[in-house]
């Protein structure tokens, strides 16, 4: 200022303008800061203006419709109905008697009212000076104060129990006079219940207009969470804006979600108390922001839990991950599909072979703290065994030198302590299941040119495997300075070391001798069992059959003939758990000579020769590279090598926590701007990168071998990369406040755990578990008929078996249902794992676990003699097995399981209820109805009363032997020559069943009874009543021993009883005999039927059992496979 | 450009561009007038005319009241529309919730600090942070005590008084605004060297190995006894070597401004001066020559 020329002198010059200027600026600026303050800086207040408007303009939209329709049904007749009851309700009302009866009501009630206020004056006045009186008597012991209280003590009593009365009595006319006009207001109800949607309407639209601006919060102190999201999302728990248009969504209703199970719609909001749990623990970002969207998603720099985006555009689905922490233990959840399957595929693909994660793959740190306690109380006992020993050898010389009851205590109690020990030991060793193959025992199977194949990429030679790829394909320069050709030098040395180091480093010997070449029968009979036995459930052998949940879980088989030697598959298939203890295979329970043939059959599936042993095979020095790539590679964190069983560790980073793992912590090489400009530079956005292809962090570095990362490759395609990443991101580490919990109550807990092991086991695989699963059956066709003979579906398990029973047969299993082929394999789990199973299906079923009581009433021998004349009549022997009597294939083929097993196999309750309806509690059933319609077969018995007659039928299955009937005893050889017809509906008509000679019949025949297969005309009347050809009832021609019947000739047991064939006749409900292919049997890959030609088939197609006709004398019949 | 327009719209660091802007302008400002003084003064005008050069006739002294206050207070307006128009523009960095795992990299001290924290790099925290600050702040007391020199009082001035103002823009100027300056635009992530211009890579890998003076210069290893006397010797001596060759001249003794001062003030002056010029010769050898510590002890370092 003092350089200028100025005009005038500084005590003169005048600052008006500047002072005006400034002024005028200043006032405008403090506008401006108001304005910022009340409009431009509560962003919110312009979302919940928008939310009014909307919400109002759409609730109204919907009033109007309701409206409308609210006029159009006050023309129906029910509404004219309503308002005529209405209007005659309160003429009725309005009438004399009515009211008359009004008013003597309302004037008891004022008299009972008024006097009631008398005595209530009367009692205050007494009361105050008896209270006074007893103070004085109990305080201060006056005695003329004792008087006092015995004085007026009855009348205040008697007083309150008037005003008691007196309250009652005016309470009860008060009721009566309501009672009055209870019509009137039903029908006011009933009236207004047509009304209602738009009665709600108006009210939601009031409400929605009188949202006011201000800030909507949740607080809650146990989750530290201040949740303003309500703010903007007004229109959250305002039903019916799920129709907002795109530009909308924000102010839309919460959605629901679909129960994947039942398919029912839940409202999630219902669940999680929104004014409880607030919105953050569910869907993450910043819930106290509301300085706008970015802020409050979280999607700010600084904030470490951004808004789970179920839109996200690298993982869809996201929004699932937060589901986690509370549902731990859960397999389905409505809502959390796509995080579940991330859950189901790491489990699967054996992520936690690598990584540590909470919950998954823990059974081996399980078995590792179990041995470790066992190693440690062992060494205490041995301390204090050698101590106590000496203690009682001395004490034989002198008692007092002896120990002291104490020490004995103490001794006896370590000791059981080490035997529980090792008993948990062991038992959780049967739990521990490796997700891929034991590799002790390669030498003795595999053909060594086969590795080195595999190992260079897994994928190619079997698409369907789990194994990953450790070698995927990197151009040339992904690692700086590296070239094509040191790529594929690198990648050669290292698959021949691995394989040589796998090689050698196996248990055994490789076997010297060469393998057995197998026959074409054998291959026939080995496919025919394989194809029967059970295989298909957790393999695949052909290409064409389609990949599904079930026969996934085992290997694929379509090349094992180029990978394993016949000896060893033989061995195997035998008896998979004694060769690898932590094999997922079970044992089929299968003889030698069946587990060769399977292994035949097995060897032809190849597309080339087995490849000759390469020559580097068994160099030294490979082998020692070899075992530093496998420790450095983790290849024992899925197979058990042999030197690298225990101890290990994981090679992989604990994910446990990784859901919360900041950004800046996860390595992004060189990619970082890159993933940045893509918006991917989030934790989301890092791990499905990873999952995707885990080497990329690596690309452009320059980085020595060891140093490299070593993850391996997937392949998974994009939608299974979005799930894991999902389930990953949930895995936050941080640990819920247990009040918020899933906490699943014993039965919830209790189905966990069982989906946990069903999915474990892969019973699935076979059977069809309340409606889930069932995938073999497929295989065996979808009509009932065929599909009796696949794993039976287990609907109401629980219901049906005894919980005892069933622990026992998931341990060792046996054959329950003689007409099938394919068999429950034993898995060798443990007592635990069993015990859980039992558990689930009983509480699937609302079921008491263990015990189910009820008494028991036991028959008079009238009703002895009444059930067994039931029981006669209904000729069940004929079609249960009775006792464990061995069958011939035919036989077996038609024999319900055994009626002997009920005691300790069924419950009562459910034997009850399958009499009187069998199809009803399981769809395929050969059973019949007996009671159709409730009317009974056996009229003269109890009167024909149904439930009566099955009630005492059913005392007398359950307690057979107790009620004289007596089992067959298991030595009885079956008797060749036997076929088995279904006849059904045509036994009337002489269906020129097979007999079977008369001896055979005694043999299967309800041993001890007097049979009556003469009665057996009774029980075929009805159709339905078409039991499975079971020796052919007297009414058929005995021994017309039908051209087949000879054929029977020598072979006894042979041919694998056709259980398709017999079943050919019996579809449960009408159809009997059509079913029956003449084909192949019911879906089974049609094995070819070689149809004897001499059998006589029966009237209807049912192609008759063929018994065997073999194409080679002593071969087996290779029917129905 | 990216980084450089990041740095400078950071909330935190527009005071930073402001005070530069201010900074150049008022030493500008005082760089005129104070030639125009001088020139003034050269043209032979005595100090009176020189300084109130143009304004003959006008009044020497005026009232505080009204004349300075309301030119005051009008500023003071304008200083608060300005503030009130940034703070609604600017919004103050009030981040998420802090995350004690989390360390900003880079971590930087406020503004007013900066200038320290840069001297972390060349010196020990000891000697940059209790040290140096305790002897700027005591050598600014000192100044009304050693500065002797009455001219200048009241009105700009460079031919005057040389001492002062060199040595005092270059303590402002170069070791206090230029350090702040490198603090804000100059230090990235890991306090390493980044132009303006670069972008703040957080994995950034810069080797530098310093060594200790004794060790580069001596080959003695700078924790033995005999290291410890020759870094004690190094800054022994430079205090002397600064401080007694204008003594020794026989020109400087007999000056008139060194028989006014005394020996004791020129002693406390030279001190201070000599501290102060320590500064940049260690920032240079740490730069250039890589020397870490002149002198190490077991308590402090140099």
């Amino acid at each position: 200022m003092a350089a200028e020329q100025h005009k005038e002198p500084l005590d003169q010059r005048t600052y008006a303008h500047w002072f005006a200027i400034l002024g005028v600026l200043l006032v405008l600026t403090s506008l401006l800061s108001l304005l910022q303050e009340f409009f431009f800086r509560r962003p919110y207040k312009g979302y919940v203006r928008d939310f009014r408007s909307t919400a109002s303009s759409e609730i109204a939209r919907q009033l109007s419709e309701a409206k409308a329709l609210y006029e159009s049904t006050r023309q129906s007749p029910e509404f004219k109905a309503a308002e005529a009851k209405l209007a005659a309700a309160k003429e009725a009302y309005s009438g004399q008697a009515v009211q008359g009866q009004k008013k003597a009501f309302e004037d008891e009630m004022m008299r009972a009212a008024s006097e009631l206020g008398n005595v209530r004056k009367q009692l205050q006045g007494i009361r105050g000076v008896y209270q006074e009186a007893v103070y004085r008597f109990e305080a201060q012991h006056e005695e003329p104060a004792k008087e006092t209280v015995l004085k007026l003590d009855p009348d205040v009593d008697s007083l309150s129990k008037k005003m008691i009365e007196l309250d009652a009595r005016r309470k009860e006319f008060k009721n009566k006079i309501a009672e009055l006009a209870l019509p009137v207001s039903k029908a006011q109800e009933e009236l207004d219940a047509f009304q209602s949607e738009v009665v709600t309407l108006e009210r939601r639209l009031a409400a929605v207009g009188a949202t006011d601006d201000d800030i909507k919060q949740v607080f809650n102190e146990q989750l530290k969470l201040v949740d303003r999201c309500a703010t903007c999302h007004a229109g959250y728990d305002v039903p019916g804006l799920e129709g907002l248009p795109e530009a909308k969504r924000h102010l839309r209703t919460h959605p629901k979600v679909t129960d994947p199970i039942t398919g029912e719609s839940v409202d999630l909001l219902k669940v999680h108390d929104v004014q409880k749990m607030g919105c953050t623990p569910c869907h993450q970002g910043q819930g106290y922001a509301t300085g706008s969207p970015e802020q409050g998603h979280g999607e700010v720099h600084h904030w470490l839990t951004p808004l789970l985006r179920k839109s996200d555009k690298v993982v869809p689905g996201l929004n699932s991950a937060a589901c986690l922490k509370c549902h731990e233990t859960a397999s389905t959840l409505a809502g959390a599909d796509v995080m579940l399957k991330g859950k189901k595929l790491v489990k699967d693909y054996g992520c936690w072979g690598c990584h540590k994660i909470k919950g998954i793959g823990e059974e081996e740190d399980r078995l590792g703290e179990a041995q470790n306690d066992l190693k440690r109380l062992q060494q205490s006992f041995a301390k204090l065994k050698t101590g106590y020993e000496t203690k009682v050898e001395a004490g034989k010389q002198s008692f007092d030198k002896g120990p002291t009851r104490t020490e004995t205590d103490q001794f006896n109690q370590t000791r059981l302590a080490v035997e529980a020990a090792k008993h948990r030991v062991d038992e959780l060793a049967l739990e521990v299941r490796r997700i891929g193959p034991n590799l002790k025992a390669v030498r003795e199977k595999l053909y060594p040119g086969w590795l080195p194949v595999w190992l260079e990429y897994p994928k190619k030679w079997r698409p369907t495997t789990r194994m990953p790829n450790f070698f995927p394909e990197r151009k040339p320069g992904f690692y700086k300075l590296e070239s094509e050709e040191d790529i594929r030098k690198q990648v050669t040395e290292e698959v021949q070391a691995l394989s040589a180091f796998v090689w050698q480093n196996a248990e055994g010997q490789t076997p010297t001798e060469p393998e057995h070449v197998p026959s074409k029968d054998e291959i026939a009979k080995g496919k025919e069992l394989f194809e029967s036995v059970g295989c298909l459930a957790c393999h695949r052998s052909d290409e064409k059959r389609p990949v599904d949940a079930g026969n996934v879980y085992g290997p694929e088989l379509t090349r094992i003939g180029e990978k394993a030697r016949l000896s060893w598959l033989a061995k195997w298939i035998e008896n998979p758990k004694k060769m690898m203890p932590d094999a997922r295979m079970p044992s089929l329970r299968l003889t030698p000579e069946e587990s060769k043939l399977i292994a035949c059959y097995l060897t032809t599936l190849k597309q080339n020769d087995p490849l000759p042993a390469p020559a580097w095979i068994e160099d030294k020095k490979l082998a020692e590279t070899g075992k530093q790539l496998v420790e450095r590679y983790g290849c024992f964190g899925c197979h058990t090598i042999k030197g690298m069983e225990y101890g290990k560790g994981k090679v992989g980073t604990e994910l446990s926590a990784h859901g919360s793992k900041l950004v800046e912590e996860f390595d992004f090489g060189l990619h970082e701007h890159k993933m940045q400009a893509e918006g991917r530079f989030t934790r989301q956005g890092w791990i499905s990168q990873k999952i995707d292809d885990p080497r990329t962090y690596d690309e452009g570095r320059f980085r020595k071998q060891v140093d490299r990362l070593k993850m391996p490759k997937f392949d998974f395609d994009k939608d299974d990369v979005a799930a894991i990443t999902t389930f990953i991101m949930g895995n936050t580490g941080v640990e819920m406040h247990p009040a918020y919990k899933m906490n699943p109550t014993d039965r919830k807990a209790a189905i966990l755990e069982g989906w946990r092991l069903v999915d474990k086991f892969n019973c699935t695989g076979c059977h069809r578990i309340n409606g889930q699963g069932g995938h073999v059956l497929s295989v065996y066709g979808e009509k009932p008929e065929e599909r009796i003979f696949g794993p039976p579906i287990l609907q109401r398990e629980g219901q049906k078996v005894q919980s005892e029973w069933l622990i026992e047969f998931l341990k060792v299993p046996y054959q329950l249902r003689p007409f099938l082929k394919i068999k429950m394999p034993t898995f060798d789990m443990s007592e635990a794992e069993a015990i859980s199973l039992a558990k689930f299906f009983a509480a699937l079923d609302g079921e008491e676990y263990p015990f189910h009581y009820r008494a028991r009433s036991v028959l008079s021998t009238e009703e002895t003699s009444g059930a067994k004349k039931i029981f006669d009549t209904l000729q069940c022997l004929r079609c249960h097995q009775a006792g464990q009597e061995a069958l011939s294939p035919e036989e077996a083929a038609n024999k319900a399981p055994d009626l002997f097993l009920a005691n300790r196999r069924l419950k009562q309750d459910w034997v009850i209820r399958w009499l009187h309806n069998p199809d009803a509690l399981q769809a395929d059933t050969r059973m019949p109805n007996f009671w159709q319609d409730g009317k009974s077969l056996v009229p003269d018995v109890a009167g024909g009363d149904t439930p009566k007659q099955i009630d005492m039928l059913s005392e007398f299955v359950m307690h057979l032997k107790e009620y004289g009937v007596q089992p067959t005893p298991p030595s009885t050889a079956p008797k060749g020559g036997d076929s088995f017809y279904e006849d059904d509906e045509e036994e009337e008509e002489s269906a020129p069943k097979p007999a079977e000679p008369a001896k055979p019949e005694e043999g299967k025949a309800p041993a001890g009874e007097p049979a009556k297969p003469a009665e057996a005309s009774p029980p075929s009347a009805p159709a339905e009543n078409a039991p499975a050809g079971t020796g052919a009832p007297a009414a058929a021609e005995p021994a017309t021993a039908p051209a087949a019947a000879p054929t029977h000739g020598t072979p006894p047991a042979e041919p694998a009883a056709h259980p398709a064939d017999a079943a050919g006749g019996q579809p449960a409900p009408a159809s009997p005999g059509a079913p029956a292919p003449a084909d192949g049997e019911h879906g089974t890959p049609p094995a070819e039927p070689v149809a004897h030609p001499a059998d006589a088939p029966p009237v209807m197609a049912p192609a008759g059992p063929e018994p065997a006709a073999p194409s080679t004398p002593a071969a087996p019949a290779t029917t129905a496979p | 450009m990216h980084q450089f327009w990041e740095i400078i719209s950071k909330a935190d660091n527009v005071p930073i561009v402001i005070m530069l802007v201010l900074v150049c302008f008022f030493t500008w400002l005082s760089f005129r007038e104070a030639l125009k003084y001088d020139r003034a003064r050269a043209e032979g005008k005595t100090v009176k005319q020189a300084v109130y050069a143009e304004e003959a006739g006008f009044p020497e002294r005026v009232a505080v009241w009204p004349h300075l206050v309301r030119q005051e207070f009008l500023v003071a307006i304008g200083v608060t529309i300005f503030l009130m128009l940034w703070s609604i523009a600017l919004d103050a960095p009030l981040e998420e919730l802090a995350n004690p795992n989390v360390t900003p990299n880079p971590s930087k001290a406020p503004w007013y600090f900066l200038g320290l924290q840069e001297l972390l790099v060349y010196f020990d925290p000891w000697i940059a942070g209790v040290m140096l600050p305790n002897v700027i702040v005591v050598g600014l007391m000192a100044i009304p005590y050693i500065d002797i020199n009455p001219k200048g009082s009241g009105y700009y001035t460079l031919r005057e008084r040389p001492l002062a103002i060199s040595i005092f823009l270059f303590g402002f100027l170069f070791l206090w605004v230029l350090m702040v300056c490198i603090g804000t635009f100059a230090r990235g992530p890991g306090w390493l060297w980044f132009w303006p211009w670069q972008h703040w890579d957080v994995h950034r890998v810069v080797a530098e190995t310093n060594i200790d003076f004794s060790d580069k210069f001596f080959g003695v290893d700078s924790a033995s006894p005999m290291g410890f006397w020759i870094g004690l010797a190094a800054v022994a001596l430079w205090f002397p070597a600064v401080m007694f060759p204008p003594l020794l001249l026989p020109s400087f003794r007999r000056s008139e401004f060194f028989q006014r001062l005394g020996i004791v003030r020129y002693l406390v002056f030279a001190s201070l001066l000599a501290t102060m010029l320590a500064t940049p010769v260690k920032m240079i050898l740490r730069i250039f020559l890589h020397v870490k510590y002149i002198w190490v002890t077991e308590w402090f370092n140099v």
